[in-house]
C-alpha cells in the first residue's frame, strides 16, 4: 500500500491517522466515564493525567493529520451520491475535524483554568497559559462535557454511514479506508 | 492579603539583669508569604497561607535571645484552585476541622557566615511535632518608606516529608501522585524600630 492517497484508496498514512484517531477517541471517552466516577485521590489525579496526556496526543495527531490531508488530498467520494449525501458527508466530515480540535482545546484550558498541572505522560508539563480562572473553568467543564456527547454522537453517525455504505449502498468507500480492503 | 494583626509578647524583660540583651520584637509587613511547594504528578504546585500570625523576637548581637513562633491558619491555603484547596483542608489531609493550625516554633538562631542563619524548632502540622532546622536568610537594613525603623527580609525553605505529619490519610497515603516531599516556604518582610 502506498503512503500517499490514491483517487480510489486512501494510502497508509491518512488511514493510520484515521485508525490512530478511533484509538485514542474510543480510549479517552472510556477513561472520561471511569474517572469521573472514582473516589477523589491519587487514582483519580492520575487517571485524569492519563486522559490528558491522551487528549494532548489527540491534538498532535490531528495537527499533523490535517497538514498531510492538505498535502495528500482523499480520494472523491464516489460518483452517484445525492447532493444531500454529499452535503451530509462534507458536513459531518467537518464537524469531527472540529470536534477533534475543539475537544482536546477545551480541556488543555480547562486544566489551565482550574490551575492544575498539565503533565504529559510524565514527561513534559505544557506550560498554563491563562492562568487559574474559576469562570473560565465553570464554562469550559460544561463545554467540554457537551463536545463528548457530540463527539460520540458523530462517531455513532459516521461509522453507521460507513456501514450503510458498505452493506446498503455496496461501494466503497468503508473498503478504501481498510488496509486490507 | 489578609494579615492578621499581631499580638506580641515581649516576655523576655528581665529588671533584675538589664545588661542582659533583649531581642526587639519585631511586626511582620504586608507581603508577607507563607506558603508551600507540593509536587502533582511531577509538577510543582504551588500554594500560600493566606492568613498567619509571626512573632518574631530578633537581634543580630543575641540570637540566643531572638526567636520565632508561627501560627498558621491551614483553612486560609490558597493554591488558585478550589477543589484542591478543599482537599486540603479535608480529613484526608490537614483535617482543619480537628487541627485549624499548623505552628513553627524556635528559640535561638544561629548564625552559619553572611547572611544565611538556622532556626532549629519545632514543627507541629496536625498532632504531630517534629523538631527541624529552618536554614533561612536574613537581610536587615533602613526601611525604604519608614525612615525611623529597620526592615528585615527573611526567606527560608524547609523540606517535609508530608506522611510524616500524617498529612495523606486513606487513599492520600500514596506518594506517587502528590509527593510525599514538601517544601515549606517563608518569605517575611518584618519592621522593627530597634532593629
Amino acid at each position: 500500500m502506498q503512503l500517499r492517497n490514491s483517487d480510489q484508496r486512501f494510502g497508509a498514512l491518512a488511514q493510520a491517522f484515521h485508525w490512530l484517531t478511533l484509538a485514542l477517541v474510543v480510549a479517552l471517552i472510556l477513561i472520561a466515564v471511569y474517572m469521573t466516577g472514582l473516589p477523589l485521590g491519587p487514582e483519580k489525579l492520575r487517571i485524569y493525567n492519563l486522559h490528558k496526556s491522551i487528549g494532548v496526543t489527540l491534538l498532535a495527531v490531528t495537527l499533523l493529520r490535517l497538514l498531510w490531508r492538505w498535502l495528500s488530498p482523499p480520494p472523491p467520494l464516489p460518483a452517484g451520491m445525492a447532493g444531500w449525501e454529499r452535503r451530509a458527508a462534507r458536513t459531518s466530515h467537518l464537524l469531527l475535524y472540529l470536534l477533534l480540535f475543539a475537544q482536546p482545546l477545551t480541556g488543555i484550558f480547562h486544566s489551565w483554568a482550574a490551575n492544575f498541572p498539565l503533565v504529559v505522560f510524565g514527561w513534559f508539563t505544557v506550560p498554563n497559559l491563562t492562568g487559574p480562572n474559576p469562570q473560565l473553568k465553570a464554562i469550559l467543564e460544561e463545554t467540554h462535557h457537551l463536545l463528548g456527547w457530540a463527539l460520540c454522537g458523530l462517531f455513532l453517525l459516521h461509522a453507521g454511514a460507513a456501514l450503510r455504505h458498505h452493506f446498503q449502498l455496496k461501494d466503497d468507500v468503508l473498503r478504501r479506508m481498510l488496509p486490507w480492503g | 492579603m489578609k494579615l492578621r494583626a499581631l499580638a506580641v509578647i515581649a516576655a523576655l524583660t528581665t529588671p533584675v539583669a538589664p545588661a542582659l540583651a533583649e531581642a526587639p520584637d519585631w511586626s511582620v509587613e504586608n507581603g508577607s508569604r507563607v506558603g508551600f511547594i507540593a509536587t502533582q504528578g511531577g509538577a510543582p504546585v504551588e500554594g500560600v497561607f493566606e492568613d498567619f500570625v509571626a512573632e518574631i523576637r530578633f537581634d543580630p548581637e543575641a540570637l540566643d535571645q531572638s526567636g520565632v513562633t508561627v501560627s498558621i491558619e491551614i483553612a486560609s491555603v490558597n493554591s488558585e484552585s478550589k477543589d484542591r484547596d478543599d482537599t486540603i483542608r479535608s480529613a484526608s489531609l490537614f483535617d482543619v476541622a480537628t487541627w485549624p493550625q499548623a505552628r513553627f516554633e524556635a528559640q535561638g538562631f544561629t548564625h552559619k557566615g553572611g547572611q544565611d542563619y538556622e532556626a532549629a524548632g519545632r514543627l507541629t502540622m496536625r498532632d504531630v511535632t517534629k523538631d527541624v532546622v529552618l536554614p533561612f536568610t536574613l537581610e536587615v537594613a533602613p526601611h525604604p518608606e519608614k525612615p525611623d525603623l529597620q526592615l528585615a527580609k527573611a526567606k527560608g525553605e524547609l523540606k517535609v516529608q508530608r506522611l510524616d505529619y500524617g498529612v495523606g490519610q486513606g487513599l492520600w497515603t500514596d506518594t506517587s501522585v502528590v509527593g510525599n516531599e514538601v517544601v515549606i516556604f517563608i518569605d517575611i518582610q518584618a519592621s522593627s524600630p530597634e532593629g
